[in-house]
């Protein structure tokens, strides 16, 4: 045997050890335990992390001082949260809407899945909460109950949510995809996406086209919030992929109409005010528009000022959002539904107010509600529904959490929000805008460099590179 | 999902033109179809796709990129569900350091292409991994993955020698589960004019190897075709590559 071959065959025996052990390792890995590794792979890989052991040796005495000292607090929320968190883990096994107190029965429902995704990723985005076996629950659920690209009743997978559900779901997933990133590769964007697609043909096109309107199916009303958030959802979502086309679909375009749309049936321009809904059949616009309209449509407008939709509302979102102040919140900072008087407090107004606040950079206002909610709406078990009726339920409690963590995770949204391009020019609102990313035109090599950007954000969309035809032939 | 690698002892035997095509005709049926290029001595899915990536394999395996950045949509139109995972030559060339890493026998990066395999498992349909050609620790990981291996060999004796020692050594240490396809593509060997005899006996030896060793054996005929091709995709397609690819097809849905 000469040399090179014996070298060969020592390879050769190396590579069926390796092969041998490499069963062993997917019998372990099969049942969950981790594979046997070469010690020598591991101390190479960890050299930093054994010189510091060592150092750690040496300098325990001088650690343990340090260590003894109380962690910084991250929120003056802190035990609410915690609170909160224990309330809904132990009472609420599913995803139940009980009551705390109450006979724990399954009453699972699509909203409170949708609900509880979103204030689970938003906690664990601020840096409030770090655990994320809980998502990982709700994130199953929600599974369940997406069917071919729209979300579905829990209990009946024929019937589709309302708008409203279909849009907050969305904005659900975006948040889980975030946190969750590198353990559910099943939020892609491609395939939120093809979610975003399904609400642009079921329930923007819904009736004769192009009708831009947010309807849900078999009504015929159609409600300024949903029309609102869909505005909301649908600018956010370019923002973060960074194209301006789902499916084909223009998203500028598409913004520009809506906005349009939204002037024409909800907007009363004499008195700055809005209604609350808009009748398709028989075409009359009706209601008074309650906070929840109107803070989702300051949210949609604050989104759509970041670029050019070739639309200009007579309105800048930070006026409404005065708006909304002055007539619809009290002296203690609560929001009322539709009049400063009137008795209706509910978290979940407080919650989704915090988080426009924020989400419009209007921190001292963010900061306010979040105060007034912990002092009303808290108590010992987690958060309550409403002033008039404070019972904790698995709803007010995921709506307490989003009031909490709204300040932290808002300031992450809002950094990878990238516009397409920069705003014109600016109309002096008062709106604090941030600063616009350089314009990319959406030709190949704008997308290219779009993409450079939100590289973090999205996977790249690639082509199947097309032939010419003749260059075929030519080749044959 | 099933995870089907394709493998063989030489290079060029065509497992890239095999892989991708069947990749290319499982998502036209309407299966979600993940392929991922393996090969990192030697990748080639870029020139399928006009791309300029700059996430890859080695970004995950080595830098711990999630999954879901080097996974890339292959847009054809909507109703085809084909991503894929490209590996970069220029990455393994400029960090020698960490081509060595990946070079060797550490099960970190089994256990990192299990774990893939394992998220990605309720996504797709199909896992598609196209492989160095030889004896790699890396090729021996997507082996073990895998549910069905497609062995390439074209006929020539260095192909038949390689054959019957993947044969004799890998392949018949690998789960009895395993389904084996060997795919005997008669590509003719650059720059010989295959004597016809020799050519024929060679056939014969594998066809051999392919009774005794494996589950199926498929035969492919010399095409006049273009390569860096997926013909389900393309207008006017080669129909007889495309019925091998369909056979081939169906033989691992059995
Ligand atoms: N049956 C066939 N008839 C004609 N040409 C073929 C056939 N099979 C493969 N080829 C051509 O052979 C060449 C090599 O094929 P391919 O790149 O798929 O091989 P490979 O095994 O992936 O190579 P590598 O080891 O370099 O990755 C390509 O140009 C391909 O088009
Ligand atoms: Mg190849």
């Amino acid at each position: 045997m000469d040399s090179k071959e014996k070298v060969q065959n020592e390879d050769l025996q190396k590579i069926k050890n390796y092969l041998q052990n490499s069963k062993k390792n997917i019998e372990r890995m099969k049942i969950g335990k981790k594979p046997r590794r070469k010690f020598k792979f591991i101390i190479k890989e960890n050299k930093f992390l054994f010189t510091l052991v060592l150092i750690i040796i040496v300098t325990t005495p001088l650690l343990t001082i340090i260590l003894n000292r109380n962690p910084l607090a991250t929120s003056p929320y802190k035990d609410a949260i915690t609170n909160t968190m224990e309330t809904f883990e132990s009472n609420f096994t599913a995803v139940s809407g009980l009551p705390v107190h109450e006979v724990i029965s399954e009453n699972t429902s699509s909203e409170l899945i949708i609900l509880s995704t979103l204030a689970n990723s938003i906690l664990i985005e601020s840096g409030l909460f770090s655990k994320k076996d809980n998502l990982m629950k709700r994130i199953s659920f929600i599974f369940e109950i997406i069917v071919d690209d729209s979300f579905r009743d829990y209990n009946n997978k024929t019937q589709k949510l309302p708008v409203f559900n279909q849009f907050l779901g969305i904005y659900a997933l975006y948040q889980a995809f975030y946190v969750l990133e590198d353990t559910a590769f099943a939020f892609s964007f491609t395939n939120i996406s093809r979610i975003v697609n399904t609400m642009i043909t079921d329930f923007l096109y819904y009736s004769t086209w192009p009708n831009l309107f947010a309807v849900s199916e078999d009504t015929s009303t159609s409600y300024l919030v949903d029309q609102a958030l869909a505005l909301s959802v649908l600018t956010t979502h370019m923002f973060l992929t960074g194209e301006q086309k789902v499916f084909g679909w223009d998203l500028k375009e598409i913004t520009g109409g809506m906005l349009s749309r939204i002037e024409n049936r909800f907007y009363i321009s004499a008195s700055q005010s809005f209604f609350h809904k808009y009748d398709t059949v028989t075409h009359v616009s009706s209601g008074i528009s309650t906070s929840a309209d109107l803070m989702f449509t300051s949210l949609g407008l604050s989104r759509t000022e970041k670029f050019s939709s070739g639309y200009a509302f007579p309105l800048s979102s930070y006026n409404l959002h005065q708006k909304v102040i002055n007539e619809l919140i009290d002296s203690n900072w609560l929001v009322h539904e539709v009049d400063k008087i009137d008795d209706s407090i509910q978290i979940k107004d407080q919650a989704f107010f915090t988080m426009v606040s924020y989400l419009l950079n209007l921190q001292n206002v963010g900061l306010e509600i979040e105060n007034s909610t912990s002092t009303f709406l808290y108590s010992e078990d987690g958060f309550v529904n409403s002033l008039q009726n404070p019972i904790v339920t698995a709803e007010s409690c995921m709506y307490g959490l989003i009031t909490m963590s709204s300040k932290n995770w808002a300031k992450i949204q809002n950094e990878r929000e990238y516009a397409p391009e920069p705003r014109p020019t600016p109309t002096g609102t008062g709106t604090e805008t941030e600063s616009p990313v350089p314009s990319a035109s959406f030709s190949f090599v704008g997308v290219i460099s779009a993409i450079v950007v939100i590289v973090a954000l999205s996977r790249m969309s690639m082509k199947y590179k097309t032939r010419k035809k003749f260059g075929d032939q030519a080749e044959i | 999902m099933k995870t089907i690698s394709v493998h063989s002892y030489k290079g060029g035997t065509g497992k890239t033109t095999f892989l991708l095509n069947l990749a290319g005709l499982l998502a036209q049926e309407g299966k979600k179809v993940l392929a991922m290029d393996y090969d990192l001595r030697a990748p080639s899915f870029q020139s399928y796709f006009s791309t300029n990536n700059l996430v890859s394999l080695s970004n995950y395996l080595l830098e711990d990129t999630p999954i879901s950045k080097i996974i890339f949509p292959c847009q054809v139109n909507d109703e085809i569900h084909l991503d894929i995972v490209f590996s970069s030559m220029e990455f393994l060339q400029q960090h020698s350091k960490q081509r060595d890493k990946l070079s060797r026998d550490d099960s970190k990066y089994l256990s990192k292409l299990f774990n893939l395999q394992k998220l990605i498992s309720k996504t797709y349909d199909y896992l598609l991994i196209d492989t160095i050609p030889g004896f790699f620790y890396r090729s021996i990981d997507a082996l073990m993955v895998s549910n069905i291996i497609l062995v390439v060999a074209n006929p020539s004796i260095s192909n038949i020698l390689g054959l019957e020692e993947l044969s004799g050594n890998i392949y018949s240490m690998l789960s009895k589960e395993t389904k084996m396809v060997l795919l005997i593509n008669k590509i003719e060997e650059e720059g010989i004019q295959a004597d016809k005899t020799i050519f024929e006996e060679n056939l014969s030896k594998l066809k051999k190897i392919g009774d005794q060793m494996f589950t199926h054996t498929l035969e492919v005929p010399f095409f006049n075709m273009l390569s860096e091709r997926i013909y389900a995709f393309e207008k006017d397609t080669n129909k007889e590559f495309l019925d091998v690819i369909t056979k081939l097809s169906k033989i691992i849905r059995e």
